[in-house]
């Protein structure tokens, strides 16, 4: 999601577009690394559990491991990449995060209402995930539209 | 705060897209400034202030109001 806002950006640059270009491509690729290696891990450890192995601790390691260095690697690409954002780019990327982290932030306070009102059911794990996904698109979009 | 930006462009027959190369931001910011929804920070300014040849109180000024009546 974040990968696919920063692209967007990065459309409108007309410093240095070849650099940012790259900088796009590298963490397109360590996101689907992220993607990809999780995905195996997780098709290992379920076709070991299928065949009646129990996957010993290297095999275990090595599933979780691999997405999640991905996952920091492209994390830092991301934040090393920001930087090439001019000043308004990174206006617009502050106010996208903060709508989506103050608006997660009201939502963790303001569910055990809603639950005991009986407007919302157990609280599940992607619901905070697609909160925080729309919340990130809406701030970016609203931001990018006020300084059009 | 309003600006000259737009006048001095057109004396040098700059688009957004030639100005924003100059300065190296992009042209989005280039047409926020240049329509006065976002104010540039002091780098910015001075950059367009030395490209443009003149000072920053040439090419920005204050809205007509109360902040305007700052003292001396």
């Amino acid at each position: 999601m974040y990968c696919l806002l920063y692209s967007m950006t990065m459309n409108h640059d007309t410093s240095s577009t070849f650099s940012c270009k790259r900088g796009t491509l590298a963490q397109t690729l360590w996101l689907l690394a992220t993607a990809l290696t999780t995905a195996g891990g997780l098709l290992l450890l379920a076709l070991l559990k299928f065949r009646g192995y129990h996957p010993g601790l290297p095999w275990r390691i090595l599933a979780v491991a691999l997405p999640l260095g991905c996952g920091v690697a492209y994390i830092f690409r991301l934040i090393r990449d920001m930087a090439r954002l001019d000043e308004l780019q990174l206006r617009i990327h502050l106010e996208a995060a903060a709508t989506a982290s103050l608006g997660v932030f009201m939502a963790s306070i303001l569910y055990p209402i809603f639950q005991f009102a009986g407007f919302a059911g157990p609280l599940q794990p992607f619901y905070v995930t697609f909160l925080l996904a729309g919340l990130l698109l809406f701030g970016y979009f609203n931001a990018n539209r006020r300084y059009r | 705060m309003r600006n000259t930006l737009r006048v001095l462009r057109a004396e040098r027959n700059w688009s957004q897209a030639d100005l924003a190369t100059r300065l190296g931001v992009s042209r989005q910011t280039v047409n926020a400034v240049e329509t006065g929804k976002y104010d540039p920070s002091l780098p910015l300014a001075f950059g367009l202030a030395h490209l443009f040849g003149k000072r920053i109180e040439e090419i920005f000024l204050p809205e007509v109001g109360p902040a305007s009546s700052l003292p001396d």
